[in-house]
């Protein structure tokens, strides 16, 4: 007799897809002392000018979709374009101007931009003083040309966010994903973190495997 | 409140075959009439697992209040659709194809909810853990 080929339904979804890791999927996780305020206030000073520092899989991307929202809730208007490693530049980043006073240029993957490109966008947002308030300080919203970026290495803007996961955080975000009777235990997350030296993005990566061998194997073979 | 949004599906079990026809009922309830712009139902196949995803619309249609009886679409509704050769629903370790009878409710100031009723299509065998990665051999 043939056995049945497939149940009836489908196993849970495994919470460490890329639709839920993928960036704006889930809020950025500041460490103890840092928020998203803060941050917002730090860019306010910078005359939303400034860079998100930190290495692959740190969690860039996914701060900037959580700044990108607060600074729509601002009344800020934010235009992002994200860059990959296949050198490829938008046209309309290269002819990218600033159209209302609101408009903020956000780049994630700034390094992708060759050298020239990033010094004309960084000097184009740069203010200028006026020259009938010259001891002015703070911008007025008509001389601002906001320009948030993310790279792997500081790149000419003010540093305004260094990311710099930790296991504390790592450990979070996988609680934060993990449903009731999880397959993921606080020493998967610790082994994985280690491995892939602090790179959180990996660490979910591998944790989907893990996750999948415990959901499709007998446990038997796991613990071996 | 987010409103009911209920999918019956008339089959015995949800697994069908290619070909088969699909018979699906829907409701949308516990909503104000005026809240309801419109409602599309859709039968839909999708990715998921750890790469990019991937979608395919099989069936669709869009019901808005002027083409419903009493311009009342909180009354139920019924499709039916022959369901494709390809592709078939697969478990498998990095990719899952899930197919679903979805429902999309459009309500006012740009709000969406939508409901999902999954089903099979076909019998392949879902993949077993074969080779266990580094991270659990290791544990």
């Amino acid at each position: 007799m043939t056995p049945p080929l497939a149940p009836t339904e489908f196993p849970p979804t495994n919470p460490f897809s890329s639709r839920f890791i993928r960036p704006g999927a889930r809020p950025f996780i500041f460490p103890a002392g840092q928020s998203l305020p803060l941050l917002l206030d730090t860019l306010r000073k910078h005359a939303w000018r400034g860079e998100i520092v930190g290495r692959h899989g740190s969690g860039k991307s996914t701060l900037l979709h959580s700044l990108q929202a607060s600074l729509l809730e601002a009344g800020l208007e934010p235009t992002c374009f994200v860059l990959r490693a296949d050198g490829k530049v938008p046209p309309a980043l290269r002819r990218f101007q600033w159209p209302t006073a609101a408009s903020i240029l956000v780049i994630d993957g700034f390094e992708q931009l060759s050298w020239p490109l990033r010094r004309k966008l960084i000097q184009a947002s740069r203010r200028e003083p006026s020259r009938r308030e010259p001891s002015r300080r703070e911008p007025s919203r008509g001389e601002q040309r906001g320009l948030i970026t993310t790279s792997h290495r500081g790149l000419g803007l003010p540093r305004v966010f260094t990311t710099q996961p930790t296991l504390e955080i790592a450990q979070r975000v996988v609680d934060q994903m993990q449903a009731a009777g999880a397959h993921i235990e606080p020493s998967d997350v610790a082994r994985c973190f280690h491995r892939h030296e602090g790179d959180i993005r990996e660490t979910l990566f591998e944790l989907y495997d893990v996750h999948q061998s415990r959901t499709h194997a007998p446990q038997a073979v796991l613990t071996t | 409140m987010e409103p009911l949004i209920s999918i019956r599906l008339h089959h015995p079990k949800p697994i069908f075959q290619p070909g088969n026809i699909l018979r699906c009922e829907y409701q949308v309830d516990a909503v104000e009439l005026q809240q309801l712009t419109a409602i599309e139902a859709s039968v839909l196949w999708r990715t998921e697992g750890k790469g990019d995803e991937d979608m395919g619309v099989h069936f669709f249609e869009r019901r808005t209040p002027h083409e419903a009886p009493g311009n009342d679409l909180r009354q139920a509704f019924f499709f039916e659709t022959s369901l494709p050769p390809s592709p078939l629903s697969y478990e498998g370790m990095i990719v899952r194809i899930c197919w679903c009878a979805r429902v999309r409710v459009f309500l006012r100031r740009g709000r969406e909810v939508f409901f999902d009723k999954t089903f099979r299509l076909g019998a392949v065998r879902a993949a077993k853990f074969a080779a266990s990665p580094a991270s659990v051999l290791s544990s």
